[in-house]
């Protein structure tokens, strides 16, 4: 995916993550900066729909990394690297939201940093100025209340219906049973669909 | 089929059934079930709907300016104390440094004393083995390698930092322009921040490099016959006004007057150009470097051929030449209007390309100004750059500072009471 990756990565290609794990611990520290470069974006998306708001998903990002820098050594490689990661990393993002201690609400407007409307649209088909703030304001919405969910929830809901892991996928990440993924994901589509239909209503 | 599904199984297996998790049997009685119930079929609809809108969030791409400081927070991090088997790889890089820094202590130095009178006197203290093809003095003007490969270079030359005595009373705004750029030469280079970079910038290497240049300074002074420790002083007071996060070196120091009292001008060399020289097989990068004359070209042909590469289907070879493609959109280019890159000419995919390719590159070089340099270019600009159009630049108001030279380190520090006075 990135041009400059692959140079880097010259006739031998890219490096596997538990490749480059394993050249880490045995002293080479460029590897370890090509995972930061290969996860940065997953991880401050992961911050972001987690805590709500783009300045904590910054500083998140950087404890998420120093994080597994001192962890690494732990990871025994029976799991996938990227599955140990998103544990490592959620849980990293469950303990800065308790340190917050905050209630993200309508006031505390957790969408209030997303990015200008026209940045966040790229082509979609969408025309009219109208039909363009309606996208956006759904998904202010939509932001707002992923941003508003049980901890719980929030991760099954990223982990599955933004970054597409499937049921499995999804209980090996959590370590919960495939019955607790299928009733979360549940629960939480049903409080957001609640939530999308006021929404509506309010517009009629 | 099996018999009849009731609304209330359906229900359950509305969203596995969305999801793409249900066995095909199942799947197929629920499809059944919808086309005879509206009900099940809209709450089918009402569940992809809110589905389409938890896809539809837009993803965040990290700005080069979080990259940057991930990257140096990691950096920072890694280089925390750490156990024993880590340090053992780290000690033997350190020892091939420490051997090449031993070479660079004793091979021949070159120094230019300026006498009070502005004569120049060219002094060479213990030239030993075969003529360095190195730099021979501050005030050289062109770098020329004479044909040499850049490997060859490295075999040959080392360099020393470079001292001298002028005696002149600089004012301070001629401190603004002044500049020595011995530190940005490909052969300071090539003795220094070479083995640095092969360390990966370990700041044990880091430190026996400063002391070891600092003690050449102090020795040439010395047998100039100025006081070692006043310029060695003055060489730690510079490097302690420095950006700590950034490895330095000192390259040069000048025994001068500012505003009428008698100063150290210290010279500090900063591996801006880690590009230029983080690979090894990148010879004709070092050549451009060279090229640059008194300047070093902070945009490396490493850089270049990246950028190319990625916006410019042909580039051909090593100097510069650059065909484009007739399918670029030129088009988009909006004369009136300072349009940058990625907002203009773009694809989207490109865009995100670019941005990924800019936040490489700040996590890579530590520059932030290069960074937003580059994301400030228009597409006319930034052909110019793969072209080394650096007057077509100018033309266009662009500071080339910014691509050309890096910043400028002169540290003025008071001989007698080691005060920093620029």
């Amino acid at each position: 995916m990135m041009a400059l990756n692959e140079r880097d990565g010259g006739a031998e290609g890219l490096r596997s993550d538990e490749e480059l794990v394993r050249c880490y611990l045995e002293g080479d520290q460029r590897a370890f900066e090509e995972l930061v470069i290969r996860y940065e974006t997953t991880i401050i998306n992961m911050a972001y729909r987690l805590l709500g708001n783009r300045t904590d998903a910054s500083d998140v990002c950087q404890e998420v990394f120093v994080l597994l820098l001192r962890k690494l050594g732990s990871f025994r490689g029976e799991a996938k690297f990227s599955t140990w990661l998103y544990r490592v990393s959620l849980n990293a993002c469950h303990d800065h939201a308790r340190r917050l201690k905050r209630h993200y609400s309508l006031s505390d407007s957790p969408g209030e940093d997303l990015p200008e409307i026209e940045q966040r649209l790229p082509d979609d088909g969408l025309h009219s100025p109208e039909e363009r703030l309606e996208k956006a304001e759904i998904q202010d919405v939509v932001h707002e209340a992923i941003a508003r969910l049980p901890y719980k929830f929030k991760e099954v809901i990223f982990l599955h219906d933004i970054s597409d892991f499937n049921y499995k996928e999804v209980a090996q990440i959590l370590d919960i049973s495939l019955g607790t993924v299928k009733s979360r994901l549940n629960r939480a589509r049903t409080r957001l669909a609640k939530e999308l239909e006021e929404y509506r209503e309010q517009l009629r | 089929m099996g018999i009849e599904m009731k609304c209330g199984k359906a229900t359950k297996l509305i969203e596995p059934f969305i999801d793409g998790e249900l066995d095909s049997e199942r799947s197929e009685q629920l499809q059944a079930h919808l086309i005879s119930c509206s009900a099940c079929e809209s709450r089918v609809s009402a569940m992809r709907a809110t589905l389409d809108s938890i896809a539809s969030l837009p993803a965040i791409e990290p700005t080069a300016r979080e990259s940057y400081r991930l990257m140096n927070r990691v950096r920072a991090e890694m280089d925390e104390p750490r156990p024993a088997r880590i340090g053992h790889a780290r000690l033997r890089l350190t020892a091939a440094a420490a051997v090449t820094i031993l070479v660079a202590a004793s091979i021949g130095t070159t120094w230019v004393v300026l006498s009070g009178g502005g004569t120049v006197t060219k002094v060479e203290v213990a030239q030993e083995e075969q003529e360095p093809v190195s730099f021979k003095g501050p005030v050289e003007t062109s770098a020329g390698i004479n044909g040499k490969t850049a490997s060859q270079l490295l075999a040959s030359s080392v360099t020393s930092p470079s001292v001298t005595i002028s005696g002149k009373d600089y004012a301070a705004s001629e401190l603004k322009s002044y500049r020595n750029d011995l530190g940005a030469r490909l052969d300071f280079y090539a003795s220094y921040w070479y083995p640095a970079a092969a360390s990966g910038f370990d700041a044990a290497t880091l430190a026996n490099n400063q002391a070891t240049l600092t003690t050449a300074i102090a020795d040439q002074a010395a047998q100039a016959g100025k006081n070692p420790d006043e310029v060695k002083n003055a060489v730690s007071v510079a490097l302690s006004q420095c950006d700590q996060t950034i490895p330095l070196l000192p390259c040069y120091a000048e025994q001068a007057k500012v505003g009428g009292k008698d100063a150290w001008l210290i010279s500090m060399s900063g591996p801006e150009d880690y590009l230029l020289f983080k690979n090894q097989e990148l010879p004709s990068a070092m050549f451009l470097a060279s090229q640059g004359g008194g300047a070093s070209l902070m945009i490396s042909q490493s850089l270049l051929t990246q950028l190319a590469s990625m916006f410019a289907p042909v580039y051909g070879g090593s100097n510069l030449t650059l065909s484009m493609s007739a399918d670029a959109n030129t088009d988009a280019l909006d004369d009136s209007a300072p349009l940058s890159i990625a907002q203009t000419w773009l694809a989207s995919d490109q865009q995100q390309q670019f941005q990924t390719f800019l936040r490489q590159l700040a996590a890579q070089s530590n520059n932030v100004d290069l960074i937003a340099a580059l994301e400030g270019l228009n597409y006319d600009q930034l052909l110019m750059l793969l072209q080394g159009n650096w007057n077509g630049l100018a033309a266009q108001g662009i500071d080339l500072t910014k691509f050309l030279v890096p910043p400028k380190r002169l540290y003025a520090i008071d001989a007698t009471t080691g005060n920093v006075i620029w």
